[in-house]
């Protein structure tokens, strides 16, 4: 394999606020509902209406995804909005958290 | 705990006096979840750093720390439980009324935690000692008010349904 030289002077890396803030605006980030056996059904389903500004029918299919399947995914979006939503579903005393989208 | 009326204003309880000095006690609890039992995310490779998870850790606490707050003015209200019959009458705002849903919300989930994460899917059971049997009460009746206040919310029973005959 041919090998190339080190240039002498290495050109600038930004990789600082730049990167970082394209990276929290890019939507690769999916916020997850995870199940617990102690959230009421019918307070996680009002919680989403709310946070979300869901119709009932939506926010109970999210519910009884997170019930059945033990999560569900709510939103696929920016780091920033991601932990913006994790938050306030944090604060609502639901189990969310951000996963980074690998698919 | 009973809607008795609802219009643009808010919601109208009655409560019978041992209900009210129950309730109060639920709301005496606050706040019973740790702010260190917040987690940003499960996965072991986690994308935000460190200081993500010590940002909603703190945000937890001054959120915690200031519903503490509103929580202590709006017990010591003079004339919060207005004396009606045989018991009280209390107002609540739809503002006032999600936040005390959060509030309730917080003593049932933290007695959870207290009580080992009891799950009856899995068969753990409650873990009661002397320190942290009062949370077993706690958790079951901060959830019987969320079903009052949820209703309320709803227009239904608090389990989804209406009450409406088709």
């Amino acid at each position: 394999m041919p090998q190339v030289a080190e240039p002498a002077v290495r050109p600038h890396e930004d990789v600082g606020e730049e990167t970082e803030s394209q990276r929290a605006r890019e939507p690769g980030y999916l916020v997850v509902c995870w199940n617990d056996p102690v959230n009421l059904m019918v307070y996680v389903t009002h919680v989403f209406m709310v946070v979300f500004g869901w119709v009932k029918e939506k926010a109970e299919q999210h519910m009884l995804e997170v019930h059945r399947r033990g999560r569900s995914v709510l939103l696929r979006t920016s780091l920033e909005r991601a932990e913006f939503h994790v938050h306030q579903l944090q604060g609502y005393g639901l189990q969310a958290t951000l996963e980074r989208d690998d698919a | 705990m009973k809607l008795v009326r609802q219009d643009k204003a808010g919601f109208e309880f009655q409560l019978g006096v041992r209900e009210k000095s129950v309730l109060c006690g639920v709301l005496e609890a606050y706040p019973v979840i740790p702010p260190s039992y917040h987690r940003l995310t499960r996965a072991s490779d986690a994308p935000p750093a460190g200081a993500d998870q010590a940002l909603l850790t703190e945000s937890m606490a001054a959120h915690k720390a200031e519903s503490r707050r509103r929580l202590d003015g709006w017990l010591a209200e003079e004339k919060r439980f207005v004396r009606h019959g045989q018991g009280f009458r209390v107002r609540l705002s739809r503002e006032e009324l999600e936040w005390l849903l959060r509030v309730l919300n917080d003593v049932r989930v933290g007695s959870w935690l207290r009580l080992g994460c009891p799950d009856p899917e899995t068969e753990v059971r409650p873990q009661p000692t002397r320190e942290n049997v009062r949370y077993l009460a706690l958790m079951e009746v901060a959830g019987h008010f969320e079903y009052v206040l949820l209703a309320a919310l709803d227009g239904t029973d608090g389990v989804g349904w209406s009450g409406r005959e088709e």
